[in-house]
């Protein structure tokens, strides 16, 4: 980690002294342990601050609509390809953007690793080779660990060696656990999940490909009523909807929620229906192929009459 | 103080369970995710140690959305039917003293002299808070830099002190008095002294400084217009979970569910960063960037209400930090000022 | 099982083109189907705002359907294809929520498929009843 961190810094303070960007858009060290924060740096100094850890949960794209100028971003592999759909989108163009990314080897939940008793000095150096089992669900799922497009230029794109991502003894997630149970048994799950839910707009704020702006919390159809729980699994199925062949399992939107909605629980069968139905088709890997959703083609499989 | 007492640990859950015969009671509970304040039922364990809640008792007084009234429009009148308010006498055990304290900031704003919120006020009156002082605080807690204390009696019927086995416990009101039975046994100068050495140690760790002083130098109008401002907010995705987690805020919007002819109002959260927040009826929006949505929230907890009422309206329980998706760290945006 | 005690709710929401000039053809041709489906007209399939789906479903409509023009055949070019995509996507969220997809079903015929539109609404009918009444989530508590 320490060596990927260096690689980083190097490249974006270059970038700055070459006057090639305007602001590196990166993550720094977060409050307390365990935490990072998105970190905008203007300058070559402020480049210090930048670091890569097994706890860099936000996707860092979401800000690329919103920022002037030329860009230099640190991504992980996903937050890579939610980039190129935002170019295929019109938000944001390739030319303005550096692409500073690396073989990703997943992050860390800090609950498991906190139950092993790792300590928070470690936080800077622990990785998935360490403890397999702290992985998030949607990183065991992972099938992309590299970038599909990158510019850090002239230095080992990569941190590990190929092959051989570590994987937990138990790869099961809660998306295939819920797979098994009843209709009725998933719903009850998720009345439960969903009572929890304080409408607040994370979950959609911080998915970068997600262009609804959370406005339904706040209308009259989500925003109130009796059936608060209903009401919240309601907006939040819509957002998931919206995201059927974009949502490239970033984990964003559930490490946002602050009650810990497993949010991935949902995306995750979603994208694997849409990989049954399309082919195989992987979101935000090709800067030429879209959503199958955006796509005027007949279906692969002919649905008629239900 | 009225009266100090000692509770034996294993002697709670029956006191609770006694009065859950005249009373609603109500304590933090691990509900599978998160620690969460919920209802208690005869024959439950009781959490007697854990972590601070992310949402506070708050949403026992100013819930997430409530009914506030009921209307029928007829050919030349309109029915309103006002929500009934809730009577029903409530115990909150288990409450965090800076989310006591926070509530008399909330009653500064939602019990303004001559037009209270009648639903906060019914529940105000109708619930009895039991202090635990704080062992466990968020990594993020500041409480005793504005003025708060991991161990406060502000706001409290009763606090109790974790001394192992028992509780040391302050009655503190008549409210809390009330609540006394035969699960208590008189306190020792002992219990005493131990409780103060637990409150000290634990206000040391809970501080941070945030150089408030430094803004007293300054007019309210230099403040609003420093540079600063147009750098903090750079990184916030405008979700609200800040004010929602929040226990001293109090915002709110009102919303309309209609059906035909019929409908109801609600009284619902709200939060100073989302784009519509102050928008008017007539469409025109007072802060339409995120730069001064985000000045906004900051400043009205420390300039705009301590203009106002004398107090900052922030406790130091640090939940803000704990629930930010992006991880701004407030104690920063306020520590850090920079006037130039 | 028995008499249900409520009537069925059936909205069918048609589209301008094909689905609701079906419906009239049908009309025209005398063909009746239950009064309990009630017809909702829009621009486009391709363009229904889902939530229009979802929220008939948590207001306890029984059953939903969605007619739009035929495959390569659309008013709106390619209207049908991104409509036919957009909805089994909508299928497959109720479906990995655990709600009934089996009441949620979709219809792509001619304008003048009078007899093909009574059919399909019949048929839905009946699955409908013999799955029961839905009660949405009104009045589910807090």
């Amino acid at each position: 980690m320490n060596e990927l961190r260096m690689i980083l810094q190097r490249e974006a303070r270059r970038l700055m002294e070459a006057g090639q960007v305007d602001v590196v858009i990166g993550y720094a060290r977060g409050p307390y342990a365990w935490t990072t924060a998105p970190f905008f740096a203007f300058n070559k100094n402020d480049c210090i601050h930048l670091t890569v850890s097994s706890f860099c949960t936000q996707n860092l794209s979401v800000y690329l609509p919103k920022v002037e100028g030329r860009v230099a971003i640190i991504a992980k592999p996903c937050d890579v390809r939610t980039i190129i759909e935002l170019i295929q989108d019109n938000q944001v163009r390739r030319e303005n953007v550096k692409i500073l990314s690396f073989r990703c080897p997943g992050m860390l939940n800090p609950k498991v690793l906190e139950e092993k008793g790792v300590s928070p000095d470690q936080a800077g150096t622990v990785s998935s080779k360490d403890y397999p089992e702290a992985l998030y669900d949607w990183c065991r799922v992972c099938i992309h660990r590299e970038p599909p497009d990158a510019d850090l230029k002239g230095e080992p794109r990569f941190l590990f060696e190929k092959t051989d991502y570590p994987m937990p003894a138990d790869p099961t997630t809660l998306a295939d656990r819920l797979e098994k149970k009843t209709p009725a048994e998933r719903l009850n799950f998720w009345m439960g999940e969903f009572a929890r839910c304080i409408r607040c707009k994370a979950c959609m704020h911080s998915c970068p490909v997600y262009y609804g702006g959370g406005d339904q919390f706040d209308s009259i159809e989500g925003a109130t009523g009796e059936n608060q729980p209903a009401e919240n699994f309601k907006i939040v199925l819509s957002f998931v909807h919206s995201l059927a062949g974009k949502c490239t399992e970033c984990g964003a939107c559930e490490s946002a929620c602050p009650v810990r909605i497993p949010l991935l629980a949902l995306h995750i069968p979603m994208y694997r229906k849409m990989q049954q139905r399309y082919g195989g088709y992987e979101p935000g890997l090709s800067y030429d192929e879209v959503s199958p959703l955006l796509k005027a083609e007949p279906m692969p499989q002919i649905v008629e009459g239900g | 103080m009225l009266a100090d007492v000692l509770i034996v640990k294993a002697k709670v859950k029956y006191w609770l369970e006694a009065l859950l015969d005249k009373v609603e009671v109500i304590v933090p509970k691990f509900t599978g995710t998160l620690i969460e304040y919920a209802p208690f039922r005869r024959g439950e364990e009781v959490m007697l140690e854990f972590k601070t809640p992310v949402l506070s008792p708050k949403i026992f007084f100013f819930p997430k959305s409530e009914r506030i009234l009921k209307y029928q429009k007829r050919k030349s009148a309109v029915n309103v039917i006002p929500a009934p308010v809730e009577t029903r006498g409530r115990v909150i055990f288990g409450v965090k003293p800076c989310d006591a304290k926070a509530l008399l900031l909330l009653d500064k704003q939602l019990l303004r002299v001559g037009a209270p919120d009648p639903y906060y006020q019914a529940h105000r009156s109708r619930t009895t808070l039991v202090g635990l002082g704080t062992s466990q605080p968020f990594e993020t807690e500041f409480s005793t830099s504005v003025g708060s204390s991991p161990f406060g009696e502000e706001g409290l019927d009763m606090l109790f002190y974790d001394l192992g086995k028992e509780f040391y416990v302050k009655v503190l009101t008549d409210k809390g008095k009330r609540l006394l039975d035969d699960n208590f046994t008189p306190a020792e100068e002992f219990h005493r002294k131990t409780a103060e050495e637990i409150k000290a140690r634990a206000e040391a760790k809970a501080s941070y400084s945030l150089n408030l002083e430094r803004w007293q130098k300054y007019s309210p109008l230099e403040i609003f217009n420093l540079p600063y401002w147009s750098e903090v907010y750079l990184t916030c995705i405008e979700c609200g979970a800040c004010t929602f987690a929040c226990p001293t805020s109090s915002n709110f919007r009102i919303v309309d569910v209609e059906t035909g002819s019929e409908g109801e109002r609600y009284r619902v959260w709200d939060a100073p960063t989302f784009e519509r927040f102050a928008e008017t009826s007539a469409g025109y929006n007072p802060r339409l960037t995120l730069k001064e949505r985000f000045r906004d929230w900051v400043l009205e907890k420390f300039l705009f209400f301590p203009l106002e009422h004398k107090d900052i309206n922030c406790t130091g329980c640090g939940r803000c930090i704990e629930v930010c998706p992006v991880k701004i760290d407030f104690r920063k945006v306020v520590g850090n000022v920079r006037f130039e | 099982m028995g008499v249900s005690e409520r009537r069925l709710t059936i909205l069918g929401i048609l589209c301008e083109h094909a689905g609701a000039q079906a419906a009239e053809t049908a009309g025209m041709e005398g063909l009746i189907y239950s009064p309990d489906v009630r017809l909702m007209r829009l621009l486009c399939a391709a363009d229904i705002d889902h939530l229009l789906i979802l929220n008939a479903l948590w207001e306890g409509v029984d059953g939903i359907f969605v007619v739009g023009c035929p495959t390569e055949r659309g008013y709106f070019r390619g209207c049908s294809e991104l409509a036919q995509r957009r909805l089994q996507a909508m299928k497959d969220v109720l479906e990995v929520a655990g709600l009934p997809a089996e009441r949620f079903r979709t219809l792509w015929i001619e304008a003048s498929d009078g007899k093909g539109f009574v059919s399909f609404v019949n048929s839905f009918y009946e699955d409908i009843k013999r799955l029961g009444p839905w009660n949405g989530f009104r009045g589910k508590g807090e």
